[in-house]
């Protein structure tokens, strides 16, 4: 049967545009994070002997063989954004497995458990809906000490809810799938079938929810490194570098160059998420910070 | 719907309400007493001899079991007594309520930009579907969510502050210290905005409803202003509160940004200065604005969508 399936089969051989432009992106600053050196023209922590003009302030742009400029201390801009990669992948990564790690448990206990945990599990996820999590987030790195673990879970202990809440639903609606209820008649019990009939079809969600909830991660960080609470220095971070940068008017440089690939990261984790929106309710949540 | 079942939905919400509370108290309350940072050492100074740490400890309970503590912590904040700062030698409850306002008059201008300017692009798009405005609303709505607000702000503040000089680099002045932080903070969410209104209007434009009152002869422009509007009205409506402890999370470094001398700026002043117990009324207070507007927003989506009743 040659063209039984002509639309889905056009649909599923090519890479929708937008999709394939989110994936360059993407793919880009993976590169930039497992190789910088392949990318970076300076070591990112040193300050150059060459990094400031003779009245020693830093060099815009293009000056000097300087490809972004230099900040400060003298350092390449271009190569400590480069390296910044790191950093930002990391976040976009961990935290984010995690908190989706977290979602699945508690969407697919509450949905195999109902009762009164299911009603317990979900207030939980509500509450965290609607609590200022970014205060939250900044009072437990305060006292418990802003060292990369404490961000990673705290990051992740921040951002479970929303993916929780979909599963949730996803996992209901499966409860009622025709090849549930075949293999309940068949005698299957309920835990055999959360993990054999319904974990498997949470793959598709959980590919989407990676994608859109690792843009919120990164921004995330971004805005608690910019308060002082990243991942520590030397290592060059995004937030930290606009954090140092942000009275430096006179060299607007440092504040566009850092700003701009966390927006170009961002941009393109949004356009990978899309890739699966027509599969989805519209039920993507809005990206702040 | 009829009085006890509306009187049921009222009492499980401020249940939903109290609960949270309760748990965002024992979150602070863990957080400022079972961490290896000692408070009564952060009030008594580094230099503190060993006999006035004894005081300061004593003075706070921390030489009284857990559960005490615990106890005469959640009581205290039922009297909301929230502690004293020690950065600023008063009480952290009339710190926070003296800031709450800004923060609050931040959050209602955002909101304003954001239904405002999310709502016209969102209608426009619709009603011209698949048109350039529509696909140019499409567009900068998706780079506009990616942004990083901070950014956006010291950008704004760059261009309209520093290099055109049209407003102040910061500040409370009113009502031009007002402009740029709320059009920050309203930016990412009059585009998601515009993304909702796009897909509810276009839904809604589609439907019998629509088409029964073309049929009646209605003028287009007041189906879309009358009828298409109070349609959309309700997803956009719970998806503001929603996302309002976003909108406050983005406020504490748009405040940060603009030096706007809300309850995100103290949050991140007290961070400074490492005053626990100020930080902590940040979060509590901030929980407490954050769910009463839900709460709101849940009503007034309640009165206006009559079908969800």
């Amino acid at each position: 049967m040659p063209d039984a399936q002509p639309s889905r089969r056009a649909g599923r051989g090519r890479l929708r545009p937008d999709a394939a432009i989110g994936l360059a992106i993407v793919a880009f600053f993976v590169l930039a994070a497992v190789a910088p050196g392949v990318i970076a023209t300076h070591d990112p922590l040193v300050s150059l002997p060459n990094g400031l003009t003779e009245a020693g302030t830093p060099r815009p742009p293009g000056d000097a063989g300087f490809l972004l400029g230099t900040d400060v201390l003298g350092r390449d801009v271009f190569s400590r954004v480069v390296h910044g990669a790191q950093v930002a992948v990391l976040i976009a990564v961990v935290p984010n497995l995690i908190a989706l790690a977290i979602a699945t448990l508690v969407a697919l206990a509450a949905g195999y458990l109902r009762g009164a945990v299911e009603v317990v599990l979900m207030r939980l996820t509500e509450a965290f809906l609607v609590l200022p999590l970014f205060l939250i987030a900044m009072a437990v790195i305060a006292t418990i000490g802003p060292s990369t673990a404490t961000i990673v879970l705290t990051l992740a202990f921040v951002s479970w809810s929303y993916p929780a809440r979909v599963l949730h639903g996803e996992v209901r609606r499966l409860g009622n799938a025709p090849h549930v209820e075949a293999a309940r008649s068949l005698g299957a019990g309920s835990l055999r079938i959360t993990l054999r009939h319904i974990l498997p079809h949470l793959t598709p969600l959980l590919v989407v929810y990676f994608s859109m909830n690792a843009a919120y991660m990164v921004m995330l960080e971004a805005g608690l490194a910019f308060l002082g609470f990243g991942v520590q220095p030397p290592a060059p971070s995004w937030g930290l570098m606009l954090a140092d940068a942000r009275d430096q008017f006179f060299r607007p440089w440092l504040i566009i160059v850092p700003g701009l690939s966390l927006a170009l990261l961002c941009i393109g984790l949004s356009l990978l998420g899309n890739l699966s929106e027509r599969d989805t309710p519209f039920n993507s949540r809005r990206v702040l910070l | 719907m009829s009085l006890p079942v509306m009187l049921r939905r009222l009492a499980g919400r401020a249940a939903f309400i109290l609960l949270t509370l309760w748990f965002v108290v024992t979150l602070t309350f863990i957080l400022t007493f079972a961490v290896p940072t000692d408070p009564a050492r952060a009030i008594a100074g580094p230099k503190a001899t060993a006999v006035q740490l004894e005081k300061a400890r004593a003075a706070l309970g921390l030489d009284e079991p857990v559960p005490v503590q615990y106890a005469r912590y959640l009581a205290n904040v039922l009297r909301f007594d929230l502690g004293r700062s020690h950065s600023q030698r008063r009480p952290v409850a009339e710190i926070v309520l003296e800031r709450l306002p800004y923060t609050a008059l931040l959050a209602l201008s955002a909101i304003t930009v954001q239904l405002v300017l999310g709502g016209v692009l969102g209608l426009w798009s619709a009603v011209r579907a698949g048109g350039l405005m529509d696909r140019s609303v499409f567009l900068l709505s998706l780079v506009a969510v990616s942004l990083p607000q901070f950014w956006v702000g010291l950008l704004f503040l760059y261009l309209f502050g520093f290099k055109l000089g049209w407003l102040p680099l910061g500040g409370a002045a009113l009502p031009e210290g007002l402009v740029l932080p709320a059009l920050t903070l309203g930016l990412a969410g009059a585009a998601w905005t515009a993304r909702i209104v796009r897909s509810t209007a276009s839904e809604a434009l589609a439907s019998n409803t629509v088409l029964g009152l073309r049929g009646r002869g209605i003028a287009p422009r007041r189906i879309v202003l009358k009828h298409v509007v109070r349609l959309s009205a309700g997803p956009v409506l719970s998806v503001l509160a929603l996302d309002f402890g976003l909108l406050l999370g983005g406020a504490v470094l748009v405040e940060s940004v603009f030096g706007w001398p809300g309850i995100g700026k103290t949050a991140y002043q007290a961070l400074q200065q490492n005053d626990v117990p100020l930080l902590m009324g940040t979060v509590v207070v901030g929980s407490i604005f954050v769910l009463l507007i839900n709460a709101l927003l849940d009503v007034a989506r309640f009165a206006l969508d009559p079908r969800i009743r």
